[in-house]
């Protein structure tokens, strides 16, 4: 759907050039919720405007459904647009006109007879739930509905792409759940591919499919999001996964505890709890849980336990190999005997 | 004694507010028409936006300093052949109209270039992320958003052109300010100064009232 080959950015900022993508090779598929993740200037905010052409790439190639954007004129890029939706951090509404104009200004660039521009807006008000608000000025809303104005207007001519701008990441923790679920419902429903960056790896939890970790203007990592928690491999990508699992232990805990401290992950259906139990009964240890949490993501359970085991040394060394082998992922924090 | 003075002033004092409205009227007229989308031409075609072009932005931009940095006197007197060119008079206030005209357009259009670069960049990305033609852009999201900040911008230009037009006795023009110099200052009737003060005070000041509440009710922030 949406294809990046050998994409480089080059910037020159005070004589001195600044790479904002180095060699991206990415692609999209359609009907996902494609995320991707980063710090202010990783190089996302650049990638996301490649794809409709309000950036272009120094090097390489960008394709929307097969086409080149390179090889189109500044028309055909207009055409292409009404097809591509985009939604902002700040949602960018005309200040001086109300909902329903602010609507029907994208279908005024798209060219719909002005005739059906009451049906249209009426269809796209109910469809982002602003029923009753047609006449209100953006002033006079709160920041999720004018998020839900900046998707009216995004989706005001049907497009097959939505791009998000750190979409929610002006609202509140409540309005940004609701604005993401109107996100995931909008995908499931008119099979819209949604293209969102974001800072807040919260955000790719809760409803993206596959997720792009960058860095430095570098795709580091790209994975399911499931895999991006259970096993990411880059350190970026590690840090991003422990401030949302948000599981540490106080050093003075660590340092008190006797015995071997380990962290478990556990996925899916084999849950911690009963292989620990199960580790308790065969080996004769004992075990006490010092901090866990579990998580779901995309529907699917995600655990980290970090258990301390006592016992005789012969007895936590075998419970430690029978552990590893059943769970996969094990790790040793500290080994006191 | 000063009641009568102001009686017989009247007819000369409706003469000279005609002069002026006149005046006033004709070079706003060409203000809004050329000064108003030159202030959006320089605004479009500066860096980073979607008409941008340099070499266009760069003349524009000098000729606008250019009339910007000459007083308002000497573009009149500089501007007596132009006049002459173009009406083949160079004497009253049709003629004064023509420096009038060629001051207000560049006042004007800085004045709406200030007013549009107050529009976040954002929103001029956002309308072109909508697939919107230049000319849409400019008329749906720039010229709304920008409209209070127009508003004031003429307000200004209408309230600077009546200053200037009091200059325009130098080639004959008439107006309230000529008025005010040739009976006032030339031989001392005070009377006619104060009236003519009063009624280019109040002109101003409903000028901008009408202007400020025109602003306001167009800004929707």
């Amino acid at each position: 759907m949406i294809e990046f080959k050998g994409i480089t950015k080059r910037f020159v900022r005070d004589r001195t050039p600044i790479f904002a993508l180095r060699d991206v090779n990415l692609t999209i598929q359609q009907g996902e919720i494609f995320g991707i993740i980063g710090e202010s200037g990783a190089g996302k905010s650049t990638l996301l405007r490649l794809i409709n052409g309000l950036e272009t790439p120094t090097q390489g190639t960008v394709k929307v459904s097969g086409i080149k954007l390179s090889d189109l004129s500044k028309g055909s890029l207009r055409e292409l647009r009404l097809k591509i939706g985009m939604i902002f951090q700040h949602f960018q509404l005309i200040q001086s006109r109300n909902v329903s104009d602010n609507i029907a200004f994208a279908l005024k660039a798209a060219g719909v007879k002005r005739s059906d521009f009451p049906s249209r807006i009426k269809e796209l008000v109910a469809l982002v739930g602003l029923e009753g608000f047609e006449t209100n000025f953006p002033s006079q809303l709160s920041g999720g509905q004018k998020q839900r104005v900046g998707i009216a207007r995004a989706l005001a001519n049907n497009p097959s792409v939505l791009l998000c701008d750190e979409a929610t990441s002006a609202l509140d923790p409540v309005t940004t759940l609701q604005i993401l679920e109107l996100l995931k419902d909008l995908n499931e429903r008119l099979g819209l591919t949604i293209i969102l960056i974001t800072h807040e790896i919260d955000v790719v939890k809760q409803i993206c499919h596959r997720v792009a970790v960058m860095a430095h203007g570098e795709v580091v990592e790209v994975a399911n999001t499931y895999d991006i928690f259970s096993q990411p491999t880059h350190d970026v990508t590690k840090h991003y996964v422990d401030t949302a699992l948000q599981i540490e232990l106080p050093e003075r805990i660590l340092r008190t505890t006797p015995g071997k401290i380990i962290r478990l992950q556990f996925t899916g259906e084999k849950t911690g709890e009963s292989t620990l139990s199960e580790a308790i009964k065969q080996f004769d240890i004992s075990v006490s849980i010092l901090h866990g949490k579990v998580d779901y993501i995309q529907n699917v359970a995600f655990g980290v336990l970090i258990v301390s085991l006592t016992g005789p040394t012969l007895h936590v060394n075998r419970a430690l190999t029978w552990l590893e082998e059943q769970l996969h992922t094990l790790e040793v924090i500290q080994d006191v005997a | 004694m000063w009641l009568e003075r102001i009686q017989t002033m009247l007819p000369e004092l409706a003469k000279a507010l005609g002069e002026t409205a006149l005046m006033v009227g004709i070079s706003l007229g060409f203000a809004l028409v050329v000064g108003i989308p030159l202030g959006i031409l320089l605004f479009i075609t500066d860096r980073g936006l979607f008409f941008q072009n340099v070499f266009v932005r760069s003349i524009l931009d000098f000729f606008v300093n250019i009339v910007r940095s000459l007083p308002f006197i000497i573009l009149l007197v500089a501007l007596i052949p132009l006049t002459q060119l173009l009406l083949d008079n160079t004497i009253g206030p049709t003629a004064a109209s023509v420096s009038l005209s060629v001051a207000a357009i560049p006042f004007l259009a800085r004045l709406v270039e200030t007013s549009l670069r107050e529009i976040p960049p954002g929103l001029i990305e956002a309308a072109e992320a909508c697939g919107a033609t230049p000319f849409r852009i400019i008329i749906s999201a720039l010229l709304p958003e920008a409209l209070p900040g127009i508003i004031q911008a003429v307000t200004l230009t209408t309230i600077s052109l009546i200053g200037f037009s009091a200059m325009a006795g130098i080639v004959g023009g008439g107006g309230v300010g000529d008025l005010a110099i040739r009976f006032g200052y030339y031989r001392y009737d005070n009377v006619v100064m104060i009236v003519t003060i009063i009624v280019l005070v109040v002109i101003v000041q409903s000028i901008q009232g009408l202007g400020n509440q025109l602003a306001r009710r167009a800004d929707k922030r």
